[in-house]
């Protein structure tokens, strides 16, 4: 359930999604993990004028052929052999598309019901704080 | 009668913070606002994409209008110094000189300078990086600096007790053991036991100058708002300070404002090894540049790292190639390049408020970062890295400028006592009045500057910054 996204556009964002993460070595794919289910947490410090264009985009995105996002994607790689505008266009699809679809995924968060490998474990991301004892603070 | 604060100080960051500090202690009655909210070390979000959503404006996305550069500032009390690593240093003369040169501003030099970092300084716990801090990131970087001739030297940071087999990449999230001397464990805390009163998750929308008052606007959870102080000390940082002023109409007057909007631009570069390096275990920064002849070309390297999710954003492509790159992690090494910003740029807003900086990287920034690049490439390929991966992000860091202190009002918007022209019950102390990108990293720089600003501010209302009032408030005169 999502408070910004509709079910059309969270279809677009894992298919999207799932184009730059398919899975493999030894990762899940974007859409197995379930990390979709958190998408509100990157949407709600995000600027309404942004959530509205996000939105849209999701919208094409899911009704788009496969051939044409893998293109687009290829495209905002290439954003420097572009003059402007359009080199600036791309590298905001770029930043607004990547960051969202890397952010969930590599936050490692899943869905509730998801059984498989962690993006963590996959990539040996293991980090500790712990609390210091002698002002009373907190690790995790 | 509504409540009348002495002063209303917006923004609790480096600069907040020692304001706040210097003028409760001072005897005077403080209100401090933040949009953000409060959090603690036992509160600070440990997972990497909570903390960006929930410690950074727009969740760490904020672009320039090309999206040519990423800026990264802190939304939570404590502002900047939460997200920011903690390296404390002083600037250097060829800065100052600069500011000098740029302003006509006598004190901006070292010796003036150096009492007030002492005095921020013995409020604040320092820590020089040890060769027993050094993790294998670290270590790569001494060997590689130390093959090719070059000069490094251990970083100087703000830190307390970061504790044996501790993982600081957490703290780019708030530290969970109190040790970065943010100003919030720092400052803050010392303020609020000389009776600051701190309102957070207050967003501001319109500073109003009166004679005698300055009327605050904003919302807080939702309700409109409205405070009042007999004067109002902004420190909202270069983007929020500049956008503060436009928004309440100061441009009209001020022509200057939004103007001269520079950063230090960040490449970070990331080698494989065919060994584990796990950059991000232990201290992820111990040790930086010192070669003067950086310095002299515009750049600087330091040691650094990033968790997954910032990493996953500097390689470019996508699909089976991504992932085989991110299944690579614990295997990279990583040197960042940060550029002396030599193109300024313009900070504005549309009809809604919203920002819109104008910042382009010209061919005098490429010519540093493609330097400090070549170096990089230089030093891993003399390690034997496997491959070494320019990224095509650019972070713009340390983001100063938009409301830069001077003499003339026609380009400039506070005067030499951190005072808007015109408008003397506002002031501005933070590093939107820096006239120029430094090149070092310019959290103490802040608060040695907030430091002086709280001073001018004090005597402008007649009270010694060294001996406590015996009065009660109000402190600042109201004139009939």
């Amino acid at each position: 359930m999502s408070l910004f996204l509709s079910q059309r556009e969270i279809r677009g964002l894992i298919k999207v999604g799932d184009l730059v993460i398919p899975g493999g070595y030894g990762f899940p794919s974007f859409s197995e993990t379930g990390c979709i289910d958190h998408v509100d947490e990157v949407m709600a410090p995000t600027p309404a004028a942004d959530v509205k264009d996000f939105k849209l985009l999701m919208k094409v995105f899911s009704v788009a052929p496969n051939a044409l996002l893998k293109g687009l994607l290829r495209l905002m790689d290439k954003e420097s052999a572009f003059p402007e505008p359009i080199g600036g266009l791309l590298r905001l699809l770029n930043v607004g598309v990547k960051g969202v679809v890397f952010s969930l995924y590599y936050s490692n968060k899943t869905s509730e019901f998801y059984q498989g490998p962690l993006v963590h474990e996959a990539i040996g991301y293991q980090v500790n704080c712990e609390m210091d004892e002698s002002n009373g603070s907190a690790g995790q | 009668m509504a409540d009348i604060y002495d002063f209303v100080i917006i923004g609790s960051g480096p600069s907040g913070g020692v304001l706040a500090y210097n003028l409760c202690k001072a005897g005077a009655r403080v209100l401090m606002l933040e949009a953000g909210k409060a959090h603690s070390a036992k509160t600070f979000p440990r997972n990497e994409m909570t903390a960006n959503a929930s410690l950074m404006w727009s969740g760490g996305m904020d672009t320039s209008t090309d999206a040519g550069l990423l800026f990264l500032r802190g939304k939570v009390l404590g502002g900047g110094s939460i997200i920011n690593q903690c390296l404390l240093d002083r600037f250097d003369d060829n800065a100052f000189d600069d500011w000098r040169a740029r302003t006509g501003v006598d004190f901006y030099s070292s010796s003036t300078m150096s009492r007030h970092y002492d005095e921020v300084e013995s409020h604040l716990a320092l820590h020089t990086m040890e060769k027993c801090d050094w993790n294998r990131n670290a270590e790569l970087y001494v060997e590689g600096f130390d093959k090719c001739g070059m000069e490094w030297a251990p970083l100087r940071r703000g830190q307390s007790n970061c504790g044996q087999g501790n993982d600081c990449v957490v703290c780019l999230g708030g530290c969970p053991r109190d040790s970065k001397q943010s100003s919030l464990v720092t400052f803050i805390k010392k303020a609020q036991q000389h009776g600051l009163e701190i309102e957070t998750e207050f967003n501001v929308s319109q500073i109003i100058h009166g004679t005698n008052l300055v009327t605050v606007y904003g919302d807080q959870y939702g309700a409109a708002r409205q405070v009042y102080g007999r004067r109002c000390i902004v420190a909202g940082g270069a983007l929020g300070s500049t956008q503060m002023l436009l928004k309440s109409g100061f441009k009209d007057k001020l022509p200057g404002l939004g103007s001269n909007f520079t950063c230090h631009p960040q490449f970070m570069n990331i080698a494989l090894f065919d060994e584990i390096v796990d950059a991000h275990k232990g201290a992820f920064q111990s040790v930086k540049s010192q070669d003067p002849r950086f310095r002299q070309q515009g750049f600087k390297l330091e040691n650094v790292f990033a968790g997954p999710i910032a990493v996953s954003l500097l390689k470019p492509g996508f699909g089976l190639d991504h992932q085989r790159f991110m299944q690579k992690y614990r295997n990279m090494a990583c040197i960042e390049v940060a550029i002396r910003d030599a193109t300024a740029g313009t900070i504005n807003i549309d009809k809604s408020g919203r920002l819109k900086i104008k910042k382009t990287m010209a061919d005098a920034d490429w010519q540093r970062a493609n330097a400090g690049i070549r170096v990089v490439e230089t030093l891993f390929n003399s390690l034997g890295a496997r491959d070494v991966m320019k990224s095509p992000i650019k972070i713009g860091l340390h983001l100063m400028g938009g409301c830069t202190l001077g003499k003339d009002g026609r380009n400039s918007v506070v005067n030499e006592h951190f005072q808007v022209h015109d408008h003397p019950n506002v002031f501005i102390a933070d590093s939107s009045i820096f006239p120029s990108a430094p090149g070092i990293n310019p959290s103490l720089s802040i608060m040695a500057l907030a430091h002086k600003a709280s001073e001018h501010i004090l005597a402008e209302c007649g009270v010694s910054s060294t001996a406590k009032i015996k009065s009660k408030s109000p402190v600042v005169e109201v004139q009939p």
